[in-house]
């Protein structure tokens, strides 16, 4: 340990030159120079005092915090379909669109329009399902989803979200960070970086995947942007340790391991007490955290231990990767005290050019996978007495057209959609939110709102509203000025609250 | 408003400059006599009558101008009496006062015997001058101008609450009556309504405002922008045609837009507001008229955190030592949110400490861990607890009798407890209880049947909920 600390020192002593005196003295001056002249604006760069009250509390940085007001939603778990759901099969029904099935679509919905795929004038494609009203709400719901159709009461329909992006990746990005840049904190970073986490012995933000990929965006849909790293997702795998080298390794038990880190962390608070530098901190962190997390995580993590009816009730098979198998763990997570649950669901592209991703094929298949999980996720929260503070929000990164694709101008062989960015519908169910509405309207063929559009920067700002933050108030400086995760967008969805 | 040039009127409208001079006067006065009142300042004593005289001179001046002004109409009429005989009252008085304090007080003592009242005299008038400046203030820019503009709490301490039109549920509301007419009776009819019809127009009934004033209607169904009266309403401040004109009372940007949203949907009559289209931005109003709008759109309703003394912070430290997490429920809040997930061996003996933070604990999570029935004697102790986690632990029917303290209690978790019908009975007495979770309970379904009887507003859930298997379950497509 000692000679640890004296090797560390005496490296730093043989790094620093007469060259880097120099320097170091140049910079100092510089920097007492700028410090004074900036005077006033550094301190208030946020504007508001209040929101400049520090939120990050560098030695215990997922300790739980206090929101602005009293929140209605504790938790979150968003349930992301990427690669986009056909809101035309799911819960926007238009009967006109079965009448012009096949037909050209008329020019006026093209002009001025860019699509991803569709070139051209392509046909008009009907409704691949069928579709009834369900529920003491009314609610539209295709025969896809018969489970989901039994609860469609919990729950709040968007039905004419808007994004400005139409490929995955951006899109993805948008509808997770707010920004379809690259380089922003993702919406469970910001809930963290805001509320901490209740139970200190698992991560606060956890994502989970199935369908085989990971979203087109890469983990930067779960990244931490500017924002602490101590704040980005933390992906558990359903494969083998549910996070990579969770496991001891053979030979090194578990005091060791607590005298490994006890010295790591040391060394680094000396650091630390030299360079001021937050992510060492995070870092202290973060060995603290995945020494708990060894115990914790592949306790909470383990399904099998699960009742046969729970099972039954989700369609879990243990040691798969599969949706239902997340939704079962995100329940788990929730009732652990997670903050954000994220799952990302790979495979909802339907272009129609194979079966894999034709409508009438793949698109089902996939459909019977969320269904009975989904269902049973909210129900098994609702019995659990979960549901009243977890925010459960299900949607895509956009929407798709109402004309069937027509890739490079050519017939496909499987019916299919293109990306459409205009109007999709996005689902929300407990946290508060008022149950059985559905808010927006498409017009008689789903292509554009006509009422209640709902940006994505709105969606945030509802969820943080839920969460007991003012969107615009929960800010991070960073490059000079306050960021916030809507930007300078986003207005609460008063129709859900 | 177009005024034939009456002379009478003219001088009227002088009113409102007159009557300051009378203020200014007269308060001087009375401060000269307060002043000289102490030996040192007796010589100010010689300036209170030509004050006094002057002042009395204005009051005149500003009590017929007024009158005047008031012949021109559009006041109420209630307010418009008092604030009349109140100035003319103060008028009278201070030149009495002049009276008293003409003469030195030597020679002339023994033939006025209210001579040696004179101070008080001056004060009565201070004080009526007051209240009849406060009643015009109230005639020119609205009831409840001065209240409006405290502090909400300050407000509250006064008991003073702005006059707003409140609606218990605005989608059962009615759109004219119960939203749009409320408004012109407030704004618009001291000028527009029974009593008084400047430019023949009246906006008491719905059948006067549909027929409009002197340049024909006011109202074009179903387009705003087409309508005379919401031209004029929309109108930037300081035009000459708005309305409602300078000096009076304005009406507020939200009352604007529903009557902008009233005209937009073709100014019905008979309509209910959950029958109309509400357009994405007249929603938050109409909301808004439910609570007053006296919250702000990002304060949650359902929990209203009131300000209350700190919590014990010895308990608080000895809580959060043992890994209990202790958090306010909203920031520079005292209420707490109470949560045990990392301290599973809470006990009975850590619920007595819990204790000590009295109506500060609003929600408490204790699901998981080691507590007893004896744990809810002191959990009962805590009256502002409106959460409650006990799931998966060893509470019964005899702890949860000691929750009736907790009068405020709306969520219980009793999921995988020993909770039995017994226990149910005495939840029936849980005056805010809207959610119970049963799920895993020995609760029978008779006893869930009669606490759902006894509790109409609560939602009770017992779990154990299936899905069907359907033959789509399993089906595959290729």
């Amino acid at each position: 340990m000692e000679k640890l600390l004296k090797e560390a020192q005496e490296a730093t002593l043989r790094a620093v030159t007469r060259r880097h005196f120099l320097i170091e003295c140049v910079a100092g001056v510089g920097s007492i120079a700028l410090g004074s002249m900036l005077g006033g604006c550094m301190g208030s760069g946020s504007g508001n005092p209040k929101s400049a009250a520090p939120l990050l509390d560098t030695l215990n940085p997922l300790a739980p915090k206090s929101p602005h007001f009293a929140a209605r939603a504790k938790s979150v778990i968003y349930l992301h379909m990427a690669g986009a759901p056909s809101q035309l099969e799911l819960f926007d029904y238009k009967p006109a669109l079965h009448k012009l099935h096949n037909q050209p679509c008329p020019q006026s919905l093209l002009e001025g329009k860019k699509f991803a795929f569709i070139r051209g004038t392509p046909n008009m494609l009907g409704p691949q399902a069928t579709f009834r009203q369900y529920g003491e709400s009314g609610a539209w719901v295709s025969d896809l989803l018969p489970h989901f159709s039994t609860v469609v009461d919990e729950v709040s329909f968007l039905k004419a979200v808007h994004t400005d992006q139409f490929n995955h990746g951006p899109a993805q990005l948008f509808m997770h960070t707010g920004n379809a840049r690259l380089g922003r904190p993702s919406i469970g970073s910001w809930v963290t970086y805001g509320l901490g986490t209740e139970n200190s012995n698992l991560p606060g933000f956890v994502v989970l995947t199935s369908g085989g990929k990971t979203p087109d965006a890469g983990k930067s849909v779960w990244g931490s942007g500017f924002l602490p790293s101590v704040y980005q997702g933390v992906q558990c795998r359903a494969h083998g340790d549910p996070v990579l080298y969770i496991s001891d390794p053979e030979g090194i038990n578990r005091d060791v391991k607590r005298k490994v880190i006890d010295a790591i962390n040391t060394v680094n608070m000396e650091e630390y007490s030299t360079y001021k530098d937050p992510e060492i901190l995070a870092r202290v962190a973060q060995y603290e955290m995945a020494y708990k997390m060894q115990v914790a995580v592949p306790e909470v993590m383990d399904i099998n231990n699960e009742p046969a009816y729970i099972h039954e009730l989700y369609g879990t098979q243990p040691g798969k990767e599969s949706f239902a198998n997340n939704c079962l763990l995100a329940r788990k997570l929730v009732e652990q005290g997670v903050r954000f649950v994220q799952l990302f669901d790979w495979g909802w592209d339907s272009h129609g050019t194979s079966p894999g991703d034709a409508l009438d094929v793949g698109f089902r298949n996939k459909c019977r996978e969320i269904d009975r999980p989904m269902t049973a996720l909210l129900l098994d929260l609702k019995q659990r007495g979960l549901l009243d503070d977890t925010l459960v929000v299900w949607g895509g990164e956009f929407g798709r057209t109402p004309m069937q694709e027509n890739r490079d101008n050519k017939d496909m062989p499987f019916a299919g959609r293109d990306h459409h960015p205009d109007a999709y519908t996005i689902w929300l169910a407990g946290g508060g939110i008022k149950r059985g509405v559905t808010w927006g309207e498409t017009d008689e063929i789903g292509f554009s709102a006509i009422s209640g559009s709902t940006a994505v920067h709105d969606v945030h700002a509802t969820m943080l509203h839920l969460l007991g933050f003012d969107h615009e108030k929960l800010t991070y400086d960073f490059q000079g000025r306050p960021f916030r995760l809507t930007d300078v967008e986003g207005h609460l969805i008063q129709a859900l609250i | 408003m177009d005024s034939n040039g009456d002379i009478l009127l003219f001088l009227g409208r002088w009113h409102p400059l007159l009557v300051h001079l009378p203020i200014g006067m007269l308060v001087l006065a009375f401060c000269f006599a307060l002043l000289s009142r102490k030996k040192g300042n007796a010589p100010l004593v010689t300036a209170i009558p030509t004050t006094l005289l002057l002042g009395a001179c204005s009051a005149t001046l500003a009590s017929v101008s007024g009158y005047l002004l008031s012949l021109g109409g559009g006041y109420d009429a209630e307010t418009l009496s008092l604030h009349q005989w109140l100035g003319i009252g103060t008028t009278l008085v201070s030149a009495l006062c002049w009276w008293l304090y003409r003469t030195p007080v030597a020679k002339e003592k023994t033939r006025y015997p209210l001579r040696k009242f004179r101070f008080a005299f001056l004060t009565g008038m201070v004080a009526l001058l007051c209240t009849a400046g406060h009643f015009g203030g109230t005639l020119t820019h609205g009831e409840g101008y001065l209240a409006e503009a405290l502090p909400a709490h300050t407000r509250e301490w006064f008991g003073w609450q702005p006059d707003r039109i409140l609606i218990d549920d605005v989608q059962e509301a009615a759109v004219y009556e119960d939203i749009i007419q409320p408004i012109f009776k407030q704004r618009c009819q001291s000028c527009h309504g029974p009593k008084k019809q400047e430019g023949d127009l009246a906006l008491h009934t719905w059948e006067m405002v549909m027929k409009g004033g002197e340049n024909g209607p006011v109202i074009a169904a179903g387009s705003a922008t087409e309508s005379e009266l919401y031209r004029r309403l929309a109108l930037p401040e300081g035009d000459d045609d708005r309305m409602p004109p300078k000096g009076r009372t304005p009406i507020s940007e939200d009352q604007i837009k529903l009557i902008a949203w009233w005209i937009g949907i073709g100014a019905p009559t008979d309509q209910q507001v959950k029958a109309v289209e509400q357009p994405e931005e007249i929603y938050p109003v109409l909301l808004a008229l439910e609570s007053g709008g006296a919250e702000s759109p990002t304060d949650d309703p359902r929990v209203s955190l009131a300000d209350i003394p700190a919590a014990n912070a010895e308990a608080v430290e000895q809580l959060r030592a043992k890994g209990v997490k202790i958090v306010p429920l909203a920031a520079s809040k005292n209420q707490l949110a109470v949560n045990a997930v990392n301290y599973p061996e809470f006990n009975d003996e850590d619920a007595r400490i819990l204790s000590a933070l009295g109506e500060n604990v609003v929600q408490l999570k204790l699901g998981g861990t080691k507590i007893t029935d004896g744990a809810l004697q002191h959990i009962g102790r805590l009256t502002g607890l409106q959460q409650l986690h006990l799931e998966h632990t060893a509470v019964g029917d005899g702890g949860l009798a000691h929750l009736e303290t907790c009068e405020q209690l709306s969520y219980l978790n009793l999921f995988h407890t020993k909770v039995t019908d017994d226990g149910l009975r005495s939840l029936a007495r849980q005056p805010a209880l809207r959610k119970v979770y049963l799920y895993q309970t020995p609760a029978t379904r008779e006893g869930v049947a009669a606490l759902a009887r006894s509790q109409p507003l609560l939602e009770i859930d017992t779990g154990g909920h299936r899905l069907l298997e359907l033959p789509t379950d399993t089906m595959v497509y290729r």
